[in-house]
């Protein structure tokens, strides 16, 4: 038997980084039923450059995160926007949208650095989005109507996501798809003439959990994506077949083993499933 | 979420693929130990492929190039990837693996792994073009599915190891803040920190399934228990909280601390109610203040005896 050092898992070394504080359940609620989810000026609850704020913020064991250091990411995010004209609380066209979510998501990737566990707790969401990025949900999602769904306790379904930590928080989908993608959400080294993945696109591929937590499938199928229709143009409803023909293969296909054969599989499915005469 | 639909092509039986054992940090699997949240643990396997019955039973020749694939599956990280794979020499019968694979990441084992060994063939060539022989690549002809650690979204043990002064040279302090009030998660109400050149510290940092391990565990889980229910003894607000939530459980909602065992509060209340077995919780604490040597020693036992 050889003796083996090599670490398996392409996880970041990031173990060590400092820890940032989480809120339960209970306190989301409670601080989210104050706003019924709009807020456009400083909740006096937020955190500020020397405290973490106020309402039973939990602090985890271990080297916690400054509160100047959380102000500092919140300004290099406001200003990276402000870059592209972004305003807060400004109203957004639906590229300005689109540009809003790469901007976030890679300047999140870039300040804030946490651990794995960290990064996949729904409290260190929460806690981001309600103490430090307080006005992100109104300004990202403004005037949502609320869906009929509604959470419990009466809470509007849609803007609560965006203030839960959920895939669907605010801030956690704009930085999973950098993490995952790239700032450039997969396009860099490509023509210049392909066009980003849209909202409907990246939540057809990460809300599916199958597709989404398998990091060199979907950078695989973004890719193919981008060789098939490079235009975002009526690009979503041929993104959405690719993606469920190839999550209702995966009990049948091990894509892991396919090494540089894998796009060429997944051309031939994006083929499958959106033959030329469909339209779109 | 997983998907797993049948297939309608020819897969192989369960019993042809075999997995002999999983070790990881030179203990077998199962376990459901905390391993320390940082650094590293020896992943190794050993599998055994019934090579002769597979290709009979999926009707592939023997030209085929079958493959296993080992997959590390973690949903709560996020994380599903192919960590080694092996060709299979099919002249090989019954094809054997022991291997060490590699290190795995603490965080991953601590955080709901689950190893799958997939059997997968590429360019397929089917015994006189059998039709229901699998025919594209990547096509999985057996699997096998392995938790490693049962742990999932459990809260680690936040222990901090670190020098204590010379001069006061304490094996352990226990804090239990209880400033955030009972729904705060119990990973952030307690802080447990450890002199790092105990025998203590040895212990938590010894193998998983070993004596060693195993004692301070059940030492360190004592000190925890005994110095929360003083503390909750010592104070009439988070007493009377206790014992309401006791007493009206049934009416409370499913987020309440009582309920999510999440929370400090659900900790405690199910400590002190074994403790206190059905007793008002203001006389046992009464009761406490005034004997604490024997209540310590009831309390003890009471803990052993359950072996929580």
């Amino acid at each position: 038997m050889s003796e083996v050092t090599e670490i398996l898992f392409d996880v970041d070394p990031m173990e060590e980084a400092p820890i940032i504080p989480t809120i339960t359940k209970a306190v989301l609620i409670e601080k989210f039923k104050e706003s019924n989810g709009i807020v456009t000026s400083r909740p006096q609850y937020a955190a500020d450059n020397s405290s973490y704020g106020t309402g039973r913020i939990a602090r985890p064991p271990g080297q916690l995160i400054l509160p100047s250091e959380l102000m500092r990411v919140r300004d290099e995010v406001i200003n990276d926007l402000s870059l592209a004209n972004l305003e807060p609380l400004k109203a957004m066209s639906l590229k300005e949208k689109n540009s809003w979510d790469r901007i976030v998501g890679e300047s999140l990737e870039r300040n804030l650095q946490f651990s794995l566990a960290q990064a996949n707790n729904q409290e260190v969401w929460a806690y981001l989005t309600l103490f430090v990025f307080w006005e992100f949900p109104t300004w990202r999602f403004p005037g949502r109507k609320s869906d009929s769904l509604k959470y419990d306790e009466d809470l509007p379904k849609t803007e609560y996501e965006r203030s839960a930590g959920s895939p669907r928080n605010v801030l956690r989908r704009c930085w999973i798809r950098a993490h995952v993608l790239g700032a450039d959400l997969g396009t860099d080294g490509l023509s210049g003439v392909v066009e980003p993945l849209q909202e409907d696109e990246l939540t057809n591929l990460f809300e599916r959990s199958t597709l989404g937590n398998n990091k060199e499938l979907i950078q695989a199928m973004v890719k193919t994506i981008y060789i098939k229709s490079p235009i975002a143009d009526k690009r979503m409803h041929p993104t959405r077949r690719f993606a469920k023909a190839v999550l209702h293969r995966t009990p049948t296909t091990h894509f892991g083993v396919l090494g540089d054969r894998l796009l060429a599989v997944l051309s031939d499915i994006y083929d499958s499933v959106n033959p030329s005469d469909l339209g779109d | 979420m997983r998907a797993t639909t049948a297939a309608s092509y020819f897969q192989s039986s369960e019993n042809v693929l075999t997995i002999e054992w999983i070790k990881l940090a030179g203990s077998i699997v199962p376990i459901d130990t905390d391993f320390p949240p940082s650094g590293t643990s020896m992943l190794e396997v050993s599998w055994r492929l019934d090579t002769k019955t597979l290709l009979a039973e999926t009707h592939l020749k023997n030209v085929s190039k079958i493959y296993l694939a080992l997959e590390g599956i973690c949903d709560h990280l996020k994380i599903r990837e192919t960590i080694k794979t092996w060709i299979i020499e099919l002249d090989n019968q019954p094809f054997l693996v022991e291997e060490n694979v590699g290190l795995i990441n603490n965080v991953l084992l601590n955080n709901g792994l689950e190893l799958e060994f997939i059997v997968c063939v590429i360019d397929p060539l089917a015994e006189k073009n059998h039709p229901l022989a699998c025919d594209f690549n990547g096509g999985i002809l057996a699997r096998a599915l392995h938790p490693v650690s049962r742990r999932g979204e459990s809260n680690l043990l936040p222990i901090e190891f670190i020098q204590f002064d010379q001069t006061e040279d304490p094996i352990w302090t226990i804090e239990l803040d209880l400033e955030d009030g009972l729904d705060a998660p119990a990973s952030t109400a307690l802080r447990i920190q450890i002199s790092s050149t105990s025998n203590l510290a040895d212990g938590l940092r010894a193998q998983t399934q070993s004596n060693e391990c195993s004692i301070a565990f059940e030492t360190l889980k004592h000190a925890i228990q005994t110095e929360a229910l003083i503390k909750v003894f010592e104070n009439e607000e988070i007493l009377r909280l206790l014992q309401y939530a006791t007493n009206n459980f049934h009416l409370l909602e499913d987020r309440h601390w009582a309920r999510d065992n999440k929370t400090i509060g659900f900790q405690l209340n199910s400590w002190l109610r074994k403790y206190a077995g059905g007793r008002d919780y203001f006389d046992v604490s009464e009761q406490f203040k005034s004997d604490q040597l024997h209540s310590l020693l009831e309390m003890r036992k009471i803990f052993m005896r359950s072996g929580q």
